[in-house]
């Protein structure tokens, strides 16, 4: 795992508004997000995530890809602009599953110290996470509801 | 004119929809055809056209007993399966007649089915229509249904210009009936295809709860809109049916055998139908969406009287039996056919949309099968009458039917005005009606008694309120007993009413609770000796003054402060300066507090107010916030509205100083520094306009007039949103004058950043900057609702905006159509920028008198946006995008970004430009 920064800003805002929980922030506030993001490479078979880590950091694929496993067991791939770990930021658990690269990935890593000042700092990312979560929310009840069916 | 929804249900579904309501349209065309022929051919042969007024009163009779059987039947079960049931019966009954007119020679069974014919119709539109409105949405609807009308005007056309040849081929008109009981199987087999298609929308309606009233008539009644309905498809129906009348009248005159007469009737209804879907196929769906609702409510009778004054006119000059006359007549018959379908349909079925969910099918099944039939019964009684005085042949009937249409325009007018108002009344889907608490005399009395005992304090505060209301004799001793139990929770409320209801025993009860060991009731007793006043020994409060408990001091100190006696109140000020200067912020934030229950406040210690507002630790701040009196301090108070911990404190501390706190909120207006500021000093300006909103006095609101276009575009937008629902703003014309102003600059904007993207649009590796203009056409859509909210309301735009942001089509459709009655003159234009459906290209056509200039290439767009020379985008984010998408997609193209050094914001731009330069 190495980390020399190579993203400019206006880049990681353009991976940030692909992950879900950032895509109603507006870019000038993002910007504030990307400045905080740390780039992390990780050669492929290299671990990113191990299950049971107690860990307070979300990870978004900038390039490359990583697999997302309980053992042997593939769970699902992931490329880029694709996001995990991100519920460890709001509310931590250890990890529920492991990641690793498949092949030589850029991540770009978000903590929790940063992000929760910028909660603090920036209403609209505040908004912007409380939109995505009650958005998974719906998404789960209308679930229930068509498997209620 | 709005764009056509881009079958927004998605496309191929709708379509779908479209296509099999039309057929059931269409196999209702035939069927109508295909038993109007046989039956007033025989009807009229045998008859004569004097007793068809009698069979309009009979189709009152049959209207009436079918809808109470249809509306019942709707309560309980899918209005498809119903549907199907009764087209079973129609089916088995028109085989029934065939078998006694053709094998029995039983003639008067004609005059049963001229009966049946004008309830068919209707009753075959309340399924087409109920069904149209479960499936498709009212834009949708407005555009297509014409569409499905087109069916039925095809299929009675069709079965029109049939009639004859199938006559010549089957060899007695009789003969028809059988083919008309087989399209009724048709139309059974199309409807039950749709409910397997679409079973989730066309499902039977959910059982009510039990605390939720049936829909009666009753219930519709009340409704005013829906009487309008009725109202205005009665008068609809009587001049319908005297048009109707009066072309069987004239041809029964001119044709006199059986023969002729079906003939003419096959013609005629070839005719009709075939202008009508020459009018549905060509005209009537462009016409609807480019004149809205008002055209679609209107034209029918506004048209159709012009060609009754003709008929009237003709008449007169040159007698009832000249052909001109029946000429005009059988004119005016197609014209009110052709526009009935072609507009009126369509536009009841959108106006539907406009009754509340619950009661929307109850209405239709009412209006159209039980209001129609009345109708046509009331116009067969009027034709009785005057065949039997002065006769149809002379001008009454043509002079009454213009009557009837006038106040038929009328009722539409009345109709449209209320659409808007009911649309918005719909969005809202339910209301919500508070219970009202009444106390039921002595029979609540155990209940109460019941809540008394509760260890929940709430019910206990209920009981108590409903004793008071009752005025109860016990309520005292209930009082003084719970007092008697010292309950934290309880104590305050308890002693207060109790000072209220019985003084003398408060005063008791106020000197144990001093004395309480726990705080909470001794803090408790010191909030209600200030209810009982001298009454009370005050040398306990002033030792209380020294209490261990926080809460117990702070309370103490109020009720001195509150005191005459300058030796206590000095007691006070000493004890809230020492707090104050404590190197503890626990002890500091204590003083703040008691400083806060005091005032006035020039009857205490200034200079220690100000140490607290410049303290460290944002809770001390917060508590001395609250002693505040502006404008002494407005300065100090608009700066802590930067800091999230005491932006709360602060705001409230700039309402609570009102007309005072203006002058310097008017001045921080004034000193935005950059139209690109953010952070923090928009947010201060945004608590700014908040604190002008909550003071809501007439300065307040011509501050924020003043800045309404405030060059800030977040600053701005905040400003309206906090102006637009102050009624001190002096007029409406002032409203109108800022709302115009702000939306032309809007729209403007608006058709610059479409253009920008249309031109980007094909660029590779432009989407950072499309983004970023989407971004920024989001911020314009946002000022134009609260532009929109100034001239509107905010309530009602805030409510069809929310709905517009439904991922329901069907929802977001209703909330479209509030928008497109409601907006009036220029504002229209905004539907373009707020329909969340339309494509680029479709937003610059509806807004197209904003656009401005030749067509300029991408990579003018970017170095135009990367520049941005005059700050005229004003967002340095989006100037970054576009030096990014040049650098990547026009390496050749050179920009000049030395200015942005000197910009607020421009860092971002700078960093990109070096960041990509050292690549």
């Amino acid at each position: 795992m190495s980390g020399t920064a190579e993203f400019l800003t206006i880049e990681r805002v353009a991976v940030l508004q692909r992950v879900d929980l950032f895509s109603t922030v507006p870019g000038p506030v993002l910007v504030g997000v990307a400045r905080v993001l740390e780039e992390v490479r990780f050669a492929s078979g290299q671990p990113v995530i191990v299950r049971g880590a107690l860990e307070d950091w979300l990870f978004v694929v900038a390039s490359g890809s990583v697999r997302v496993h309980i053992g042997d067991q593939t769970l699902s791939e992931r490329g880029p602009g694709s996001v995990f770990g991100e519920l460890a930021i709001l509310s931590p658990a250890p990890r529920s599953a492991s990641v690793t690269a498949s092949e030589p990935s850029m991540l770009l890593r978000l903590r929790r110290q940063p992000f929760e000042e910028l909660l603090h700092d920036r209403a609209e990312i505040g908004r912007a996470v409380i939109i995505g979560l009650a958005r998974r929310l719906q998404e789960l009840a209308d679930r229930d509801a068509a498997g209620a069916k | 004119m709005p764009p056509v929804p881009n079958e927004r249900t998605n496309g191929v579904s709708v379509r779908r929809r479209v296509i099999l309501l039309s057929s059931q349209a269409f196999a209702l065309g035939l069927l109508v055809a295909w038993i109007t022929i046989p039956a007033n051919a025989i009807f009229l042969d045998v008859y004569g056209s004097g007793v068809l007024p009698f069979t309009y009163v009979g189709a009152a009779g049959v209207g009436v007993t079918v809808t109470i059987g249809l509306s019942r039947a709707l309560r309980r079960r899918a209005m498809t399966a119903v549907a199907a049931q009764l087209l079973s019966v129609l089916s088995t009954l028109l085989v029934g007649a065939w078998v006694l007119l053709a094998r029995l020679e039983v003639e008067w069974v004609s005059i049963a089915l001229v009966v049946l014919l004008p309830v068919t119709v209707p009753v075959g539109f309340v399924f087409i229509v109920g069904q149209a409105g479960m499936l498709l949405d009212v834009r949708t609807m407005k555009a297509l249904y014409p569409r499905v009308i087109a069916g039925f005007a095809l299929g009675f056309a069709l079965g029109g210009i049939a009639g004859s040849p199938m006559l010549s081929l089957l060899g007695r008109a009789e003969h028809l009936l059988l083919v008309a009981a087989a399209v009724a199987l048709v139309f059974l087999g199309l409807v039950v295809l749709t409910a397997r298609s679409f079973p989730n929308e066309l499902a039977a309606p959910e059982e009510p709860a039990h605390d939720v009233d049936p829909v009666t008539l009753r219930t519709l009644l009340s409704n005013r809109f829906v009487v309008l309905i009725l109202a205005f498809q009665m008068l609809s129906a009587v001049e319908s049916q005297w048009l109707d009348f009066l072309v069987y009248d004239r041809a029964g005159q001119r044709y006199d055998n059986t023969g002729d007469l079906a003939r003419f009737v096959g013609r005629f209804a070839a005719i009709a139908y075939g202008a009508d879907i020459l009018f549905l196929a060509l005209a009537s769906g462009v016409l609807l969406r480019k004149f809205g609702l008002r055209y679609g409510l209107t034209a029918n009778p506004a048209v159709v009287l012009a060609l009754v004054v003709s008929t009237v006119t003709a008449t007169a000059v040159s007698g009832s039996g000249a052909t001109v006359v029946f000429v005009l007549i059988v004119a005016t018959r197609v014209s009110d056919l052709v526009l009935s379908d072609g507009s009126t349909r369509a536009s009841v079925g959108a106006a539907y949309q406009a009754v509340p969910l619950r009661e929307r099918l109850a209405a239709q099944a009412n209006v159209e099968s039980l209001a129609v039939p009345i109708a046509i019964g009331l116009s067969g009684v009027v034709l009785v009458i005057i065949r039997a005085t002065v006769g149809t042949d002379g001008l009454l009937l043509p002079v009454l039917t213009s009557l009837v249409l006038v106040a038929w325009i009328i009722c539409a007018l009345i109709a449209y005005r209320h659409y808007g108002a009911n649309l918005l009344i719909n969005l809202r889907q339910r209301a919500i009606q508070p219970a009202d608490l009444s106390a039921g005399g002595q029979e609540s009395y155990p209940i109460v008694e019941r809540l008394l005992s509760s260890s929940t304090s709430s019910d206990v505060r209920l009981a108590l309120t409903v004793l008071e209301e009752m005025k109860h004799a016990d309520l005292a001793d209930h009082l003084d007993r719970i007092a008697g139990e010292h309950r934290d929770d309880l104590h305050a409320y308890v002693l207060e009413r109790l000072s209220l209801v019985a003084p003398e025993r408060a005063v008791i009860a106020v000197g144990v609770g001093l004395a309480h060991p726990r705080p909470a009731i001794r803090a408790a007793a010191l909030s209600a000796f200030a209810h009982l006043g001298e009454r009370s020994n005050a040398s306990q409060v002033i030792g209380l003054l020294h209490d261990p408990s926080k809460e117990v001091r702070v309370a103490a100190a109020r009720v001195v402060a509150d005191r005459d006696s300058r030796d206590e109140r000095q007691a006070v000020i000493g004890l809230i300066r020492e707090l104050t200067e404590s190197s503890s912020a626990e002890d500091r934030s204590l003083g703040a507090q008691m400083l806060a229950g005091l005032r006035p406040l020039d009857r205490f210690d200034a200079a220690s107010l100000d140490r607290l507002l410049d303290d460290d630790d944002p809770a001390v701040v917060q508590h001395a916030l609250g002693s505040v009196v502006v404008p002494a301090h407005v300065d100090t108070v608009i700066a802590l509205l930067a800091r999230r911990a005491t932006a709360t404190a602060a705001l409230e501390a700039l309402v609570r100083g009102g007309e005072g706190s203006l002058a310097s909120i008017d001045a921080s207006f004034l000193r935005c520094p950059s139209v690109v500021a953010r952070g923090d000093t928009v947010r201060v300006l945004e608590l700014c306009a908040r604190a002008c909103r909550n003071i809501g006095s007439r300065g307040a609101a011509e501050v924020l007039a003043r800045w309404a276009t405030h060059e800030n575009r977040h600053v701005g937008l905040s400003v309206v949103a906090a102006l637009a629902p102050m009624e001190s703003l002096p007029t409406a014309d002032r409203r109108h004058h800022i709302s115009r102003s702000l939306l032309d600059g809007e729209l403007t904007r608006a058709a610059r950043i479409l253009r920008a993207s249309l031109a980007l649009g094909n660029v590779e590796r432009a989407a950072p900057v499309i983004t970023a203009l989407t971004e920024e056409f989001n911020v314009v859509r946002q000022r134009v609702l609260a532009a929109l909210s100034l001239r509107y309301g905010p309530e009602a735009i805030s409510r069809a905006s929310f709905q517009l942001a439904q991922r329901d089509p069907r929802i977001q459709a209703v909330a479209f159509e509030w928008f497109d009655v409601t907006l009036s003159g220029s504002d229209r234009l905004t539907m373009g920028i707020l329909d969340p459906d339309l494509s680029v290209e479709q937003r610059l056509r509806s807004i197209g008198r904003y656009v401005e200039g030749l067509l300029v290439p991408p990579q003018e767009w970017l170095r135009e946006m990367a520049e941005d020379i005059d700050g005229s985008w004003a967002q340095p984010w989006l100037s970054a995008c576009a030096v990014a998408a040049a650098s990547s997609s026009f390496p050749e193209l050179r920009l000049d970004l030395d200015h942005w050094s000197s910009r607020t914001g421009g860092e971002i731009v700078l960093e990109t430009e070096h960041g990509l330069r050292a690549r």
